[in-house]
C-alpha cells in the first residue's frame, strides 16, 4: 500500500506540466526514513542490555525558501521494523513498541550550489504524539501515551533530478521525554518509564517545487 | 589547565597568523543559537544514593497518582560567542572561538522520592553555565562565490558550573555546587553564504564530546556529593562572517 501510494505520487510529479517552471520556493516532498534505537531504553535503565527497536519513518515535508532561508516542517509518521527487546534486566520490561508522529518545524540557511541542488542547515523543534505497548515480565501488556516537543537540528542535501523535482537526503536530530507513563520498578511506587523520541533520523525523498 | 594543554592552544593560535605571506584570509564573526541537554543527565552520586536515580534528572522525572508532581525537562541552554579564523590555502582553515551557554529552559520541576519508607514530593531546581575556547582546524570549501562550507574538529578548554538544588516537603534541603574545567573534542560544521564580498550569513552545526573529572560538591547543604560535569551534545547557532579582505 505504501509503495503504491508512494509511486503514485511520483508518478503526479513527474507527470506535472514542466512548462510551469518552479522558482525554488515552495516544495512539497514525500520521503522515507529510519530512526534506530526509539525509545533509548537502555538509557532509561543503564543496568539493561537491549535488543534495540528499529522503526521506519513515512513523511511529508513542507520546505519554503526565502532568499538564503528556509523554513521546512511537515510531519512523519513511525513503522516498527521491530520490537524493542530487554535481554538483561532488572527492571520489568520485556518487549516494547513505539509509535509516534512527528511535527517538525525548522528554521536554518540554505547554500544553493548552482546547477545541482542545495545544502541547508537549520535548527528548531518538533511536538511528538507518541503511543505505544510494553509487555512486562509478569506477561501484562500495558498501553501507553504521551504528548510533548523537542529540540533538535536538521542537515539536508537537494540534488535536481527535474527542473522542479528534487531528491533529498537529511539528517535530522531530536532530544526530547516524555513525563513518566508506566511503572516498571518494583523497588518503588511511583511511575519511571517514559517514551524517550530523542536519537538520529536518516530520511530519502523526493520534493517536488510548486513555486 | 596543564601546560602541554596551554601550549598546544598557543601553538595552534600562532599557527594562524603568520599566513598573511601566503595568501591567507582572515574573518571575524559572531552568532548565537541552541543546544538542547546541556550538561547530559545531570548525574550525581546523590541522584542514585538519596533519590533513587540512575541516570540523574531523567531518572527523577516521575509521576505518582495522588501526587502533584510535574516533568522535569532536562536543560535547554542558549549560546552565544564570537570566533576568529583564518583561511590558508584557499581551502584550509584554524578557527578559534570564544562561546558562553547557559540554561534557559527546563532543569526544574516536581517529582516523589522515597525519604526511609515514605513517598515524598521534592522541589528540584537544576542550574548550568558552560564557557568554552574550542581550536578547531580543518577544511573549507568554496563553491563559487557565494558559498563557503566547512568542516573542522579540534579540542575545547571548556569550564562549567553545575547547581543543583532540591527541597522535599518536610522542608528539607540538598544542594549541589559543582565547577571544573575539560578538554572536549569538538566538530563543526559551518555554512556561510555571502550576501557581500566580505559579510556572509553563517550557521553551524557543532558536537562536542567530553567531561570533567570527577568532581566534589562544593556546597554545604544535604551531605557530600560527586558529579562529573557533561560537556557532550549537540549545539546550532545562526550568525554573521566579516572577512577582512575578499576571499
Amino acid at each position: 500500500m505504501l509503495i503504491k501510494a508512494f509511486t503514485c505520487i511520483m508518478m503526479v510529479s513527474l507527470c506535472l506540466p514542466l512548462t510551469l517552471r518552479a522558482n525554488d520556493v515552495l516544495g512539497l516532498g514525500v520521503h522515507l526514513g529510519a530512526h534506530h534505537n526509539v525509545g533509548y531504553v537502555n538509557e532509561q535503565d543503564t543496568s539493561v542490555l537491549t535488543d534495540p527497536q528499529n522503526s521506519m519513518l513515512l513523511g511529508l515535508a513542507l520546505k519554503v525558501n526565502a532568499a538564503f532561508f528556509f523554513i521546512r516542517t511537515g510531519f512523519d509518521t513511525t513503522f516498527p521494523l521491530n520490537q524493542g527487546e530487554v535481554l538483561e534486566n532488572s527492571g520489568q520490561v520485556e518487549k516494547y513498541k513505539l509509535n509516534y508522529v512527528a511535527v517538525p518545524f525548522f528554521l536554518g540557511l540554505r547554500f544553493p550550489v548552482k546547477d545541482r541542488g542545495e545544502f541547508y542547515m537549520g535548527g528548531g523543534m518538533a511536538y511528538f504524539l507518541g503511543s505505544g505497548k510494553v509487555t512486562l515480565t509478569s506477561g501484562a501488556t500495558e498501553d501507553i501515551s504521551a504528548v510533548n516537543y523537542g529540540y533538535g537540528f536538521i542537515t539536508g542535501v537537494q540534488f535536481i533530478v527535474l527542473p522542479d523535482v528534487r531528491f533529498y537526503m537529511e539528517w535530522e536530530y531530536f532530544d526530547a521525554r516524555s513525563e513518566a507513563v508506566l511503572k516498571t520498578q518494583t523497588a518503588n511506587a511511583w511511575d519511571n518509564f517514559y517514551i524517550d523520541y530523542t536519537g538520529h533520523r536518516i530520511i530519502l525523498g523526493v520534493m517536488y517545487y510548486l513555486l | 589547565m596543564n601546560s602541554k594543554t596551554l601550549t598546544c592552544i598557543v601553538v595552534l593560535v600562532l599557527l594562524a597568523l603568520p599566513l598573511r605571506g601566503w595568501g591567507a584570509s582572515y574573518a571575524a564573526g559572531a552568532y548565537g543559537g541552541f543546544a538542547p541537554s546541556l550538561g547530559g543527565d545531570l548525574h550525581t552520586a546523590q541522584h542514585y544514593s538519596e533519590f533513587q536515580s540512575h541516570n540523574g534528572i531523567d531518572g527523577m522525572n516521575r509521576s505518582m497518582e495522588g501526587y502533584d508532581t510535574g516533568r522535569i525537562d532536562r536543560i535547554l541552554g542558549v549560546t552565544c560567542g564570537m570566533l576568529f579564523k583564518t583561511i590558508f590555502y584557499d581551502y584550509y582553515q584554524v578557527r578559534i572561538a570564544m562561546n558562553y551557554t547557559w540554561g534557559y529552559f527546563g532543569g526544574s520541576g516536581k517529582t516523589v522520592f522515597d525519604d526511609g519508607g515514605t513517598t515524598r514530593l521534592l522541589d528540584c531546581e537544576y542550574s548550568f553555565w558552560e564557557a568554552d575556547i574550542p581550536v578547531t582546524f580543518g577544511i573549507s570549501i568554496p563553491f563559487w562565490k557565494d558559498i563557503r562550507i566547512a568542516f573542522s574538529c579540534g579540542l575545547a578548554y571548556a569550564y562549567a558550573d553545575y547547581s543543583y538544588r532540591f527541597e522535599s516537603s518536610t522542608g528539607q534541603q540538598w544542594k549541589g555546587s559543582f565547577a571544573g574545567w575539560g578538554l572536549p573534542l569538538v566538530i563543526i560544521l559551518e555554512g556561510e553564504y555571502f550576501v557581500t564580498e566580505n559579510v556572509a550569513a553563517s550557521t553551524s552545526l557543532v558536537y562536542y564530546k567530553g567531561s570533567t573529572k570527577v568532581l566534589k560538591d562544593g556546597s554545604d547543604a544535604g551531605g557530600t556529593d560527586f558529579a562529573r560535569i557533561d560537556f557532550s551534545g549537540y549545539r546550532y547557532s545562526l550568525g554573521v562572517t566579516y572577512y577582512f579582505g575578499s576571499i
